[in-house]
């Protein structure tokens, strides 16, 4: 009997208005490793989150070993065997893996104090039954990423052992730290332990997975053995079939280069984020760098923007190094940045959608012009008005939706010629029509003379955008085609196929 | 009506302050009735003396002028999201640095005197927020324990100045020599206390206000306060922002030191700060952290002063009635409940009447 | 004669009140929001030890002493959760809120808002005898107070090394996600920690008033910031925060025992201590910010 079956599971946000889980049925078997598979925003996660309990669906029903069952909480799951490994950490740094693992259900000697041994001895009783070797009382900051891993996998298990959940495990890890987790996995699979491992990687999938089921758009596309998928038919299920598409392309050729980057590396948690990255951007250009999750997309953001200095390479902006220019010019004239974090970065969410709007064209001003007022209001609803922002007056902007927040922001960078405009999951939260308006904007900055560079998850902006196109795969740039690339390349390209 | 660019459409601050004058003018009364063995005399001492005669009101008014100032380097310092807590220390700073110019005999009594011993408490101040300053300059060490600890040190080094080497025996208070009469601040309507530092602060709190919605610094200083990281990639001058106000807010404190020593007391005493620094952190809050609301705030907060003290002479309400009143009016305006939040606590407090003993749902 | 064993006598002097609420602050600042109000509740401590005291012996007031305090810090962060209001607010509240409250009570209760010395109060010294033993000698001869002060920062730091609690609030601190998968609920974590900072203060207020044997305005004297900054610099850890407990209580003797040495004023003596801790944070600080470069 299988461990798990899920039928008609559907689930609907409506702070966002995305049908998140369309109607999916999806079933664990003891002994096996089933890949649940798809793009960022397929429904993937969420679907995974209601099996372990941390969601509740609109509709559908569940059933564990025969048994129907409704979970209100994680530790609901936990009690029916159900353990979740999230994506990143959940370990507290400086508690050792045995406590790590007994958190929550700490053992008691007199009632009220930590049963020290029992931690360790039960800890060791779990590595022993699924052979695992990891030394229960070393503060977790000191073990190696392989290890946290494990000492992760360990508490999922704890409680159970029945169904194991992966959300990404390999994000975070390199080449051979996965080959030892899936050493791991292996074995656990052959204990009997009916494992679900969500990824989009399609090497790591057909290596270890039994069964694969791809996800897109909230519906469950299909489910096939591993053994009838190779990776260019699975890269192509995953990413969403992208009709061929012109780019709206330049005029002429692109002119002297604006930014460069040489040799930049960077290590994050002790794993290479940025692996010698070489990178020239030409005014005139748009250059897309496409990369899913977790492969240093968020580090090559960091870098570019001048925010966190890399550990090696050097970047230059217009010949200089960007650390010897002045931060007003380097900010007000040279970049205009458009942040993936728009609340930590790209907005002051307690002033106001004004203020926001033009807050960096203030140096701009005469101090009567300011003062008197009309002036910068007149410039911030002429701001707001042209990316459609609407009911703008008099509100804070974090009372804006994540759509309209992202407008306001648009509207504020790019105003003007910089020379540079870096634009990190510029698409993200909008809809189709503010999307092209968007991208439309990044095109006319680029005709007027810009360089643009745009980081993104999302192939599909590089089809809309790009003249040319890299992929980032675990810190590694890659240039598809110097034209814009085609979509199953650019598929292969970031779920790490080889050439 | 002038549009303005910052406008948020924050209706709270004038809830706020209601909350605070209703609740201060509560508190008072129940004070008053609980606390006194007269009730009644200490009733008219807070609701009718103040405002019965135009001497004590402007005695009153006089007091507002340096806690506003006081609770205007507050606004300064805390909207850059610095949280200086060294107020007290600076203002006693101030109010001993112009004794001392004042009183020294090197600078001929009179008008430039007055003006020597305004500037040196200015000084003073700014010097004591100097250390905490540059620790978030040039370390981004936390203002908070820096200005607090510095402001403790100093206060300990003044009482020690004006208790010895510097203390008058002539009086009967530990304080330093009397400042000559005609180096004091003038007064403007004897026999009240009045002085122009009411309306020079009311004035400056309106440059303030000025500085905060219709600048380009002011406007800068605030993004700083409020998102660092964004007013860095905006482009903004943060490492002026990183100390300056922190200074700035110093020097009004030593400014409002100064004034009192320079009013009605006429030199610096021991312990003469009185909790202003707290008072005025509460006032600021009570402004909503507004320039243009803060003298309203001072007033509320130097009623509660002046009534109280009356009231303690009259009919033996405890000295410290009116900061135990602050202080919870300052907790009470810092609670939000939202409506809904009210609503839900209303229904749950119902339901459980309605069951008897909170046996829960049936 | 000023020794080296004067000096570490002194020290402990000042360290039995100060270690309670340096280490109770610490469980507050683990799970991530610090207790701020250390220096209004040392205060109230000291306050309600002399009031129960003086009415129902010593050890009800100590016993008072805790009970309150505990409950007025378990009560202000039960507001800033509740009410949604800034704990930072809150806590200055309750710091002045507590000498004035204290001065009202003592008004009422003893007839001034002065000094109030309860006869009899003052906790005796003991094992004086066996003070001139060799290197431990500064151990002994305290009085029975500063001995149960530094017992209550032995239990709270116990509590915080070998419970459960103290394990979840370490956790709290550094990944809120840890919690979330435990099941652990957040809010009731924190209530716990002000409900032990409370209960440490109590004890640092009511060290302080028996070692005097009387209640002083404002005698708490800013010994609940040089608690925060303690916890400041031991770097979220229960040795770290002894460790700079211990070397502010040297401070704090060295500045009292130089009066003997030298021939410097008292009361700028004791001054020098509060210049000397924050260069002592900035240069922390300093150094923290150079690593992350």
């Amino acid at each position: 009997m299988p461990r798990a079956v899920l039928s008609a599971i559907r689930k609907y946000y409506a702070s966002t208005s995305t049908l998140a889980v369309d109607d999916v049925d999806f079933v664990v078997k003891a002994g096996e490793i089933h890949a649940l598979v798809g793009e960022n925003g397929a429904g993937k996660s969420t679907l995974a989150r209601i099996l372990c309990g941390f969601e509740v669906p609109d509709a559908g029903t569940m059933s564990i070993r025969g048994t129907a069952m409704t979970f209100t909480s994680h530790r609901d799951a936990e009690r029916a065997g159900i353990g979740f490994v999230p994506q990143y950490s959940m370990l507290a740094a400086s508690l050792s893996a045995a406590e790590n693992v007994a958190l929550g259900h700490e053992p008691r000697r007199f009632g009220l104090f930590t049963d020290k041994r029992r931690v360790s001895y039960d800890f060791e009783m779990l590595a022993a039954r699924f052979g695992f070797s990891v030394d229960p009382d070393t503060p977790v900051s000191m073990l190696s990423l392989s290890e946290r891993r494990q000492v992760e996998i360990m508490r999922a298990l704890a409680r159970g052992g029945d169904i194991l959940v992966l959300d990404e495990p390999t994000s975070i890890l390199g080449d051979t730290e996965t080959a030892a987790l899936f050493t791991l996995l292996r074995r656990l699979k052959d204990a009997g332990t009916g494992i679900v491992y969500i990824s989009h990687r399609t090497r790591e999938i057909l290596d270890i997975a039994d069964r694969v089921s791809v996800m897109r758009s909230g519906r469950l596309v299909s489910t096939m053995e591993a053994s009838e998928l190779d990776e260019e038919r699975l890269a192509a299920m995953i990413v969403r079939s992208m009709p061929e598409r012109q780019s709206k392309r330049m005029m002429g050729d692109p002119g002297s280069i604006v930014f460069k980057m040489r040799g930049v590396s960077t290590r994050r948690r002790g794993i290479a984020s940025l692996a010698d990255i070489n990178l020239d951007v030409h005014a005139g250009e748009v250059v897309v760098i496409v990369a899913l999750g977790g492969n240093g997309l968020d580090s090559l953001e960091d870098a570019a923007t001048g925010l966190v200095h890399p550990d090696s390479g050097h970047i230059e902006v217009l010949g200089r190094d960007m650390r010897s220019i002045n931060p007003r010019e380097l900010r007000t004239r040279l970049i205009a940045y458009l942040p993936t974090d728009r609340e930590a970065r790209g907005l002051c969410g307690r002033s106001s959608v004004a203020m926001n709007a033009i807050a960096k064209s203030l140096p701009r001003y005469g101090f009567a012009e300011y003062a008197d007022g009309r002036k910068p209001y007149a410039d911030a609803a002429a701001i707001l008005e042209s990316f459609t922002v609407t009911h703008w007056e008099r509100r804070r902007v974090d009372t804006l939706s994540g759509g309209n927040r992202q407008r306001v922001v648009a509207g504020r960078e790019l105003r003007g010629r910089p020379a540079l405009v870096i634009a990190a999951n510029p698409a993200q939260g909008l809809d189709s029509s503010a999307r092209s308006m968007l991208f439309s904007r990044l095109h006319e900055m680029r005709d007027a003379g810009s360089a643009v560079l745009v980081l993104t998850s999302d192939p599909e902006d590089a089809l809309d955008l790009a003249d040319r196109t890299f992929s980032l795969y675990r810190g590694t740039l890659r240039l598809l085609d110097r034209y814009g690339s085609d979509a199953s390349s650019l598929a292969a390209a970031i779920t790490g196929v080889t050439p | 009506m002038m549009r303005s660019i910052k406008d948020t459409g924050d209706a709270r601050v004038g809830i706020r302050m209601v909350v605070a004058v209703v609740t201060s003018a509560a508190l008072a009364a129940m004070a008053a009735i609980v606390l006194s063995r007269q009730p009644l005399v200490a009733l008219r001492a807070f609701f009718l003396a103040p405002f019965v005669s135009g001497s004590s009101f402007l005695s009153m008014l006089e007091l507002s002028g340096p806690l506003a100032l006081c609770a205007l380097g507050v606004v300064v310092t805390f909207r850059a999201g610095h949280y200086s807590l060294g107020g007290e220390g600076q203002a006693y700073a101030g109010a001993f640095a112009a004794a001392a110019v004042g009183t020294m005999t090197a600078i001929p009594a009179g008008p430039m005197a007055m003006m020597l011993s305004l500037a040196a408490g200015l000084v003073a101040g700014g010097l004591v927020a100097a250390l905490p300053a540059a620790g978030k300059r040039f370390a981004n060490a936390d203002v908070l324990l820096t200005s607090i600890l510095v402001s403790q040190g100093m206060i300990f080094a003044i009482d020690w100045a004006i208790a010895g080497p510097l203390h008058d025996p002539s009086g009967n208070l530990v304080a330093m020599r009397s400042i000559p009469a005609s180096s004091l601040l003038p007064r403007l309507l004897p026999p009240s206390t009045l002085t122009p530092v009411p309306f020079f602060t009311a004035a400056l709190c309106l440059v303030a206000a000025f500085y905060f919605e219709h600048t380009r610094s002011g406007a800068a200083h605030d993004l700083y306060g409020r998102n660092t990281q964004f007013a860095q990639l905006q482009g903004f001058n943060t490492r002026r922002l990183s100390w300056l106000p922190i200074v700035v807010a110093g020097s009004l404190h030593g400014l409002a030191g100064a004034a009192m020593a320079m009013g009605a007391r006429g030199t610096a005493i021991r312990g003469m700060s009185g909790g202003i620094g707290w008072s005025a952190i509460g006032a600021a809050l009570v402004a909503g952290s507004r320039p243009s609301a803060v003298p309203i705030a001072a007033l509320l907060f130097s009623w509660l002063d002046s009534g109280s003290r009356q009231a303690v002479v009259l009919s033996d309400l405890p000295p410290d009635a009116g900061l135990a009143i602050k202080a919870i009016v300052i907790i009470v305006i810092s609670a939000r409940p939202t409506i809904a939040g009210m609503r839900s606590i209303y229904v749950r407090a119902l339901s459980r009447l309605r069951d008897g003993r909170g046996q829960g749902r049936p | 004669m000023y020794t080296l064993s004067t000096a570490a006598f002194d020290a402990l002097v000042f360290l039995a009140p100060l270690l309670p609420a340096a280490v109770g602050g610490l469980a507050t600042e683990l799970v991530g929001t610090l207790n701020i109000a250390l220096e209004g509740l040392i205060l109230t401590g000291a306050f309600v030890y002399v009031a129960a005291a003086s009415v129902a012996g010593p050890a009800a007031g100590a016993l008072m002493a805790l009970a309150i305090t505990a409950a007025v810090s378990y009560g202000m962060d039960g507001l800033s959760r509740k009410a949604k209001a800034d704990s930072f607010v809150v806590g200055l509240g309750v710091n002045m809120l507590a000498p004035a409250l204290a001065s009202i009570l003592s008004q009422v209760v003893f007839g001034t808002k002065g000094v109030v010395v309860v006869a009899g109060l003052q906790s005796s010294r003991v094992l004086e005898s066996l003070s001139g033993v060799p290197l431990l000698g500064p151990i002994f001869g305290h009085r029975v107070s500063d001995y149960l002060a530094v017992l209550v920062a032995m239990l709270i730091g116990a509590t915080l090394a070998y419970t459960p609690f103290g394990l979840r609030a370490k956790a709290a601190g550094q990944n809120p996600e840890a919690l979330r998968m435990a099941g652990l609920d957040a809010g009731t974590l924190r209530g716990a920690a002000f409900l032990v900072s409370g209960l440490a203060c109590g004890a640092s207020g009511a060290a302080l008033a028996a070692s005097l044997g009387a209640y002083v305005p404002n005698m708490s004297a800013g010994r609940g910031w040089i608690a925060l900054v303690a916890i400041y610099l031991g770097g979220k850890g229960l040795f770290g925060t002894v460790v700079a407990s211990i070397f502010f209580a040297l401070l704090l003797s060295a500045a009292s025992g130089a009066q003997s040495v030298l021939s410097a004023p008292p009361e700028l003596l004791m001054a020098l201590p509060y210049f000397i801790t924050p260069i002592v944070v900035i240069a922390g600080s300093y150094g923290a910010s150079r690593r992350r470069q």
